[in-house]
């Protein structure tokens, strides 16, 4: 990742929290769980607007990451390699220690600011085996988004990859919060990845739909798919 | 010295026939001259020998052993590829840096004598990004020879390339020969091809027509 990317995405987390506390202080005083809480089951739009901008930002700076492996500078290494599968999966994992380390970031600067705006109030930390599963969550859910438009740009253009998967995540908060407000066909929910990682969207304090466990359970089984299917797209790809 | 064996080849993608029937061998030591019009078959029939493509049928085989059976990609082999380019971000020097770490076999003074060898200067610090197309493609002739290969696919190697250049890449070639490394490089014209081939070969609608010497 260059200084510049780096430094954009730097700018929208700092946007993002500042926004968050502008639209919704019951989220942004960050008392409870920060940047992980989410979109509110009510559908604030606003909300979801700010709360999209750092997987938005994820989604770009992720565009072409598997593409240009596999058509451009990539090649020159997959022969020196002598490997067509090696490169790509070190690709996916450098991919998780970036997503990993900005989501760090992410949280590391709402901490920050949760702790100068809210010095007097309760803090999350009052409940740090909770943090750590929703957090764990987010950091996931975000990994296996990133990891599905990985797996289409081997199918498909990087814009079409980037296109599908952010529809996707939009359409999933938005249905998401209808089925949570109607408590009606909340099993569709495991099927809506971007809720995952919503604290407001799980049942970590009996607030949700989702059971942490199985959301665990589903993202693994989802990376172990995903896993499978990329290495044998890799394996027959025409590197064309 | 390596031989390139080819048997049936047949590629298909979408219905369209891109390779048909094609039956070679290929020797170390030679430099094969692939020529044809536009869509003849020939930047297909490299990326095939370089392991980037998949055969809907029939083998390609490296001294003897299967690409994509035996062997992914064939061993010590170098290539120049349409489309394909070095990183913008870094100079002459950190992009072959980085390609030279994977094998392992080029010193420093060989990442440096090949940059020098093509006419570009080692110590620069210019990026890539800000370099002509020229000077592009005279880097991408560096990024397949500086390791020494036994095979070279080399995809219109001299493409933008000034006069100067041209000469030049000629005789880098020729020097490549004589160590014995197989070459195969493409153009649209036989007569591109005239200073350097041993061997011409004639592409038409994805198929060897005719191969003289």
């Amino acid at each position: 990742m260059t200084k510049r990317i780096f430094l954009t995405m730097l700018i929208v987390i700092l946007l993002q929290i500042l926004l968050f506390d502008h639209f919704d202080g019951s989220i942004a005083d960050l008392t409870g769980y920060m940047i992980v809480s989410g979109v509110p089951i009510s559908n604030k739009f606003v909300l979801l607007g700010t709360w999209y901008m750092f997987f938005a930002g994820l989604s770009f700076l992720s565009l072409g990451y598997m593409r240009k492996y596999i058509s451009g500078y990539g090649v020159y290494l997959m022969i020196r390699e002598k490997s067509r599968v090696k490169l790509g999966f070190r690709r996916i994992g450098n991919l998780l220690i970036l997503i990993s380390g900005l989501s760090i970031i992410q949280f590391f600067v709402s901490i920050i600011f949760a702790y100068i705006t809210n010095e007097d109030q309760a803090f999350f930390y009052d409940d740090v085996h909770s943090f750590f599963w929703i957090a764990g969550l987010y950091m996931m859910s975000n990994f296996v988004l990133i990891f599905i438009q990985m797996a289409l740009e081997l199918h498909a253009t990087e814009e079409v990859a980037l296109l599908l998967v952010n529809v996707y995540v939009l359409f999933s908060v938005t249905l998401g919060g209808v089925l949570l407000s109607t408590q009606k066909l909340t099993w569709i929910l495991y099927f809506l990845v971007p809720n995952f990682g919503m604290y407001v969207r799980s049942d970590v304090l009996e607030t949700g739909g989702i059971s942490p466990v199985q959301a665990y359970i589903v993202l693994t089984l989802m990376t172990i798919i995903l896993t499978v299917l990329t290495y044998g797209r890799l394996k027959k790809i025409d590197l064309i | 010295m390596t031989t390139i064996r080819i048997s049936s080849l047949h590629k298909k993608i979408r219905k369209k026939t891109l390779l048909h029937d094609i039956n070679y061998e290929f020797n170390g030591g030679n430099i094969y001259g692939l020529y044809g019009r536009n869509g003849s078959g020939k930047t297909m029939l490299l990326r095939a020998m370089a392991g980037l493509l998949m055969p809907s049928s029939g083998e390609i085989s490296i001294d003897g052993k299967v690409l994509h059976k035996d062997i992914s990609f064939p061993a010590n082999m170098s290539v120049i590829i349409e489309n394909t380019s070095l990183l913008h971000q870094y100079n002459a020097h950190m992009n072959l840096k980085i390609l030279a770490k994977i094998r392992n076999i080029a010193t420093d003074e060989d990442i440096k004598a090949n940059i020098k060898r093509v006419g570009l200067d080692p110590e620069s610090n210019m990026k890539v990004g800000k370099f002509s197309l020229g000077m592009k493609q005279r880097l991408s002739v560096a990024q397949a020879i500086f390791e020494k290969p036994d095979i070279l696919l080399l995809d219109e190697p001299t493409n933008a390339i000034d006069e100067e250049g041209v000469t030049l890449v000629y005789q880098i070639l020729k020097e490549e020969k004589e160590r014995g490394a197989l070459i195969l490089l493409t153009s649209h014209h036989k007569q591109d091809l005239e200073a350097l081939a041993d061997i011409y070969i004639k592409m038409e609608n994805g198929g060897i027509v005719l191969d003289s010497k």
